[in-house]
């Protein structure tokens, strides 16, 4: 009997917190992908000179009246469960006929994720999963900070063009520009490497391209707004939305974030996620990996 | 705590462990996919903790078992990581959650491939307390999602 009750208020605590996360899921839609992605413009680029033209070169701030985005952020919800279907609806057939596969493969229990090669999620990937932001906002850059695996990425503002194509290389993060019109920062990333939205969801090119708009709705809240174009995989530019909110614990920190010294993850001969075990060839014994063997005794308990 | 053991979840109890140990564990993120663990079994596993390994990209608790033809076995269940915000004091992961010689009962969804590890979910202890895995979801305390302000017309 006290077993029984035990399980019933997990069950009614889990049912609890999970309907929490699906009312943040639900206040937190795509907008319509043609009518908010400015499919008037042949580029991201156009679109954000258009923008930049209409902020009339964008609000110029002082140190003392930049912004204030301090904090720790996080987004709400698992990724898995975001609506891709703006992105599926705007793909070209390859790439639809990719994620077809992908997601038969997914059913089939078949799935493999670079991040468990301890690899960087990139954008704008970056953008989707809910470890922590921290943002540093300055008059002439804005360092926007993230937890896993210390992905930075770095918004100049002081009016400088993009990394020439002459050298530029697809980045993780890309090459972000920006300017600030009112409170709302508008940027431009180029130079990225092709990857996934989030874990299961559509591929995208190296011909991606992306505008976000990022703002602080209240003292508690920041949206960003994200548009993304790739004439490769979108037939139009998507729209997307995430929200983030702040983590009110002082005891947070955004510390280093090692993956790979307790990262017994592989990748299996059919393409899927498989993990070793404690006694099992190449196994990493994840809590002395790297640690002088002298040392070991002298861990804190 | 009885004599260590590993069992199926009986019916009396599969409703209520299938329904709570999904929602318990499916939100919560990770750096791999989930799919090399069978979301749709969960068993019941009872033994002794040998190490918690709090760590990213995961955490990991080791625990010694005693099957039914009594040889002992090392499981392991996967949790979630310091990352995340689980670094906080106050969250419900910390260092000293599970200690070396905590007698405990881990309800688990197994890995596919039948070997002694799972994702962890809900544990009891020797006293009869529990330990349940959080949500992903809003900070605590944080206000319910305002809805997206509409794209500035260009």
């Amino acid at each position: 009997m006290r077993r029984r009750s035990i399980l019933s208020a997990f069950a009614l605590s889990a049912v609890m917190a999970a309907s929490t996360w699906v009312v943040a899921q639900a206040a937190a839609p795509q907008p319509d992908a043609k009518a908010a992605a400015g499919a008037a413009f042949a580029s991201s680029w156009d679109e954000f000179q258009a923008l930049k033209a209409k902020a009339k070169g964008g609000t110029v701030f002082t140190p003392m009246t930049v912004p204030d985005w301090s904090g720790i952020w996080r987004r709400a919800g698992n990724p898995e469960a975001m609506d891709a279907s703006p992105i599926v609806e705007a793909m070209t057939p390859k790439y639809k006929a990719a994620y077809a596969e992908k997601r038969a493969r997914i059913a089939k229990g078949i799935e493999w994720d670079r991040l468990s090669w301890c690899l960087p999620m990139g954008m704008p990937r970056w953008l989707a999963d809910p470890w922590l932001h921290e943002f540093i906002v300055t008059p002439k850059q804005t360092w926007m900070l993230y937890e896993q695996l210390q992905e930075e990425r770095r918004v100049y503002t002081d009016g400088r063009g993009h990394v020439s194509d002459a050298v530029a290389l697809p980045q993780w993060e890309g090459d972000s520009i920006g300017f600030w019109d009112g409170d709302t920062l508008v940027i431009h990333t180029n130079h990225m490497k092709a990857g996934e939205y989030w874990r299961g969801a559509p591929d995208f090119s190296f011909q991606v391209s992306t505008i976000e708009r990022w703002r602080r709705v209240d003292a508690d809240t920041i949206e960003a707004q994200l548009t993304v174009y790739d004439p490769v995989s979108l037939s139009h530019p998507v729209h997307l939305t995430y929200t983030y909110h702040k983590i009110k614990d002082p005891d947070v920190r955004i510390d280093y974030d090692s993956c790979e010294e307790g990262n017994n993850n592989f990748r299996t001969a059919e393409g899927g996620t498989g993990t070793l075990l404690p006694g099992e060839p190449g196994y990493r014994d994840p809590t002395n990996f790297g640690i002088p063997e002298v040392a070991i005794d002298s861990r804190p308990k | 705590m009885s004599a260590m053991n590993v069992r199926k979840a009986d019916m009396k109890q599969l409703k209520w462990l299938v329904a709570a140990a999904m929602l318990a564990s499916a939100p919560v993120w990770s750096h791999h996919s989930a799919a090399m663990f069978d979301m749709q079994k969960t068993v019941v596993v009872s033994g002794t903790v040998k190490e918690w390994q709090f760590m990213n990209p995961h955490s990991w608790l080791q625990v010694m078992v005693v099957d039914a033809g009594g040889k002992e076995v090392q499981w392991s269940f996967e949790a979630a990581a310091p990352a995340g915000g689980g670094s906080s004091p106050n969250s419900l992961l910390r260092k000293d959650t599970f200690k070396p010689g905590d007698k405990i009962t881990v309800e688990t969804h197994p890995m596919k491939d039948g070997r002694p590890a799972g994702i962890l979910g809900a544990v009891t202890f020797a006293d009869g307390h529990k330990w349940i895995p959080r949500q992903l979801g809003p900070p605590p305390g944080a206000p319910p999602a305002a809805p997206p302000s509409p794209p500035p017309a260009t």
